[in-house]
């Protein structure tokens, strides 16, 4: 039984990456050029702030709404929206947590929490939803690919997604 | 009179209880409504059995049977998640009803539990199990012909046991049904999943025609049900 | 030694349910620790020491393990250790999972100390209460349970001196085990059917049959029933307040040393330690008078 145990965590511990903290964040913006694809990045979510149902550790994080103010970033050919997201959270050393791919029925890419502030977390239908140009898109983060001067905020919803 | 009494009385205080506790979220409120939930369940099964008008035999007869499957579950004991205790109830409920096999059902988890260890795991058990021989008893008349839909039910049992189970490590280790998380305990007791499922039909299979026999060879013998 | 055991069943019952029903749904720490120490204490209490060290080391398995899933599943946290997988295991859900591992060692324990102190004689009293035929149906098949397996010992040592069971194939041998067993079954069945009958010749089911009760219920379980029941409303209510509230993301709630969330620490360590106290103020009262003869 123990040796089962065993065996299965050194199977699981040599499939997983790991990093120090210091390595993950250790990534830098590409410099933008004249002729780079560029896109524009907000993450808000001021409409959980006057929901009432966070806890006081949380609201100390969320920066009176604003987490990442509107920033101008590379886009490097063929990135979706998730990839984008990635890189600017790792840059901007914004703490995300997702379910990749594979782990749901849809088969999507599914963001769960930015910034200490997940999902369900101001009742059952809350969650953090992306618009790109000011409205929502048929496809997931992780498949809607991006074009240059695309203005993309993630904005946490109440309501998933109708009251945007 | 008296006895409704009180039963009517705690089962409603349980449940304003359990619904309490889901509204204010102040506690793991899913883990206690369940709790509670899964007594209250169990309530109505012993109700009716105890006001059914009963012969003493077949009051003993269930005691023996509770007692046969605790042995069982004993006597496998150094093989894990190979129960005989749903088989048991199962060919019990066939030859004595449903509420006989609720009854044998749950009796087992709580008095197996005396044994083995009483944990907050106890009234799901005590309810699967019951639920178990309920059906089976409902179904009496088409498996006790055909043994492969015996062994069929035996499978599905071991399935359900199983989801049950693991229904309750997510509540207790979350206090809520977390749906992924579900599904991940699941996936990681598929092995055991499979075990019950397998020890369920062998011991369906070998066991049916020996006690089975015996039983219906009583209840005609000496007049019981 | 025995005090706590001489209690009513149904004082017993209900500390037993108030205390493990604290500790499982409260996540505050404290609590945890609390109930886990009064646990031990009583736990070590009851077998003396004996068996204790074997179970140390199973819980200490046991707790690593759920504290290490924790952090495996949960990311939220703001101060992450490192990354795996592109997720930050962080110290708060480590936290988090030792809190989840205290809460599910303690309950264990306390109901491995029901499970002794809570005999099935008592358990029959409470039942009998309420419904007679689930008590008898309990406390027969308590009864039958060493008496199935006597009959199965020597149904398998007969089943030996005739030579069945000198097959080597394991498959076979446990398949003999359950031929053994069926005919045991059948054999016990038979049987009780003598038992039912001589229940029935003794005036079992008749209406007034009286049975002799050697429970009482006394001003010291009325007591300790009172001052149970007043402890948990007590943490409720505290729990509702606020006073023990306790969050683990993003980060960790310092554990404050309000009046009220000490009056709930205080009160839950008095409860977790009552049997404890009990036992040993009454073997220091035993030793005093032992002393004065």
């Amino acid at each position: 039984m123990l040796f089962f145990i065993i065996l299965l965590s050194a199977v699981l511990i040599m499939g997983t990456e790991f990093q120090s903290v210091e390595e993950y964040y250790l990534t830098h913006a590409d410099e933008i050029t004249e002729d780079s694809d560029r896109v524009y990045f907000s993450i808000n979510c001021e409409k959980a702030l006057s929901s009432g149902k966070l806890s006081d550790a949380q609201l100390k994080e969320l920066n009176n709404g604003e987490i990442l103010k509107q920033k101008e970033y590379v886009l490097i050919e063929d990135e979706t929206v998730f990839d984008v997201l990635k890189r600017v959270c790792r840059f901007e050393k914004i703490h995300m947590e997702y379910q990749g791919a594979d782990k749901n029925i849809y088969n999507s890419v599914y963001v769960q929490g930015l910034n200490y502030l997940y999902e369900f977390d101001c009742g059952e239908l809350s969650g953090w939803v992306f618009l790109v140009n000011g409205k929502q898109t048929d496809l997931s983060c992780g498949k809607y690919k991006l074009k240059d001067g695309d203005k993309v905020e993630w904005v946490y919803s109440l309501e998933a997604g109708k009251d945007l | 009179m008296k006895k409704t009494v009180i039963t009517s009385i705690s089962a409603i205080a349980l449940l304003i209880i359990a619904v309490f506790s889901v509204l204010c979220e102040w506690c793991k409120g899913y883990l206690l409504a369940s709790v509670l939930g899964a007594v209250l369940c169990c309530l109505p099964f012993f109700f009716t059995f105890e006001n059914k008008k009963t012969t003493t035999s077949y009051v003993v007869l269930v005691a023996v049977m509770t007692a046969v499957s605790v042995t069982g579950r004993f006597l496998f004991a150094p093989i894990p998640f190979f129960k005989p205790v749903s088989a048991i109830v199962i060919l019990t409920a066939l030859s004595l009803g449903g509420q006989a096999g609720f009854v044998t059902g749950a009796m087992s988890a709580l008095v197996s539990n005396f044994y083995f260890g009483q944990g907050p795991w106890t009234p799901f058990q005590m309810l699967t199990w019951g639920l178990i021989g309920f059906f089976a008893g409902l179904l009496s008349k088409k498996l006790s012909k055909n043994i492969i839909l015996l062994s069929l039910y035996g499978a599905l049992a071991g399935l359900f046991y199983s989801l049950v189970m693991d229904s309750w490590t997510v509540l207790f280790m979350d206090g809520s049904l977390n749906v992924r998380r579900y599904f991940a305990v699941i996936l990681t007791s598929l092995p055991i999943t499979l075990c019950y499922v397998v020890s369920n039909v062998i011991f369906l299979l070998v066991l049916s025609k020996p006690v089975g026999n015996t039983l219906d060879r009583l209840v005609k013998k000496y007049g019981i049900l | 030694m025995n005090r706590f055991l001489k209690t009513h069943p149904f004082t017993m019952l209900v500390y037993f349910l108030a205390v493990i029903g604290v500790s499982m749904f409260c996540n505050n720490p404290v609590l945890q620790l609390i109930s886990l120490l009064g646990a031990t204490a009583y736990a070590v209490w009851l077998s003396k020491g004996r068996g204790f060290l074997s179970q140390l080391l199973y819980f200490i398995t046991l707790f690593a393990l759920v504290a290490v899933t924790n952090p495996l599943f949960v990311h939220n946290g703001k101060t992450p250790l490192f990354f795996m997988n592109g997720n930050p295991v962080t110290l708060e859900a480590i936290i988090c999972g030792a809190s989840i591992a205290l809460m599910i060692i303690a309950t264990v324990l306390w109901f491995s100390c029901m499970t002794r102190v809570m005999t099935s004689d008592k358990f029959y009293f409470l039942f009998a209460k309420i419904s007679p035929k689930l008590a008898l149906v309990f406390s027969m098949a308590l009864n039958f349970v060493p008496r199935l397996k006597k009959s199965y010992k020597e149904t398998e040592k007969a089943h030996k001196t005739l030579g069945i069971y000198s097959t080597e194939s394991y498959f076979e041998r446990l398949f003999l085990k359950l031929k053994t067993m069926s005919s045991t079954v059948a054999q016990s069945a038979e049987n009780s059917i003598e038992t039912s009958a001589s229940m029935n010749a003794r005036g079992y089911g008749e209406k007034g049959r009286t049975s002799f009760e050697t429970v009482k219920f006394t001003f010291y379980d009325l007591v300790l029933l009172c001052f149970t029941v007043a402890v948990t409303i007590m943490e409720i209510i505290f729990m509702i307040n606020g006073a023990t509230a306790f969050e683990f993301y993003p980060t960790v709630t310092k554990i404050t040393l309000e009046v009220s969330s000490v009056t709930a620490y205080a009160g839950y360590f008095v409860l977790c330690f009552l049997p404890v106290i009990i036992e040993i103020t009454e073997s220091l009262r035993w030793k005093y008078f032992v002393s004065k003869i």
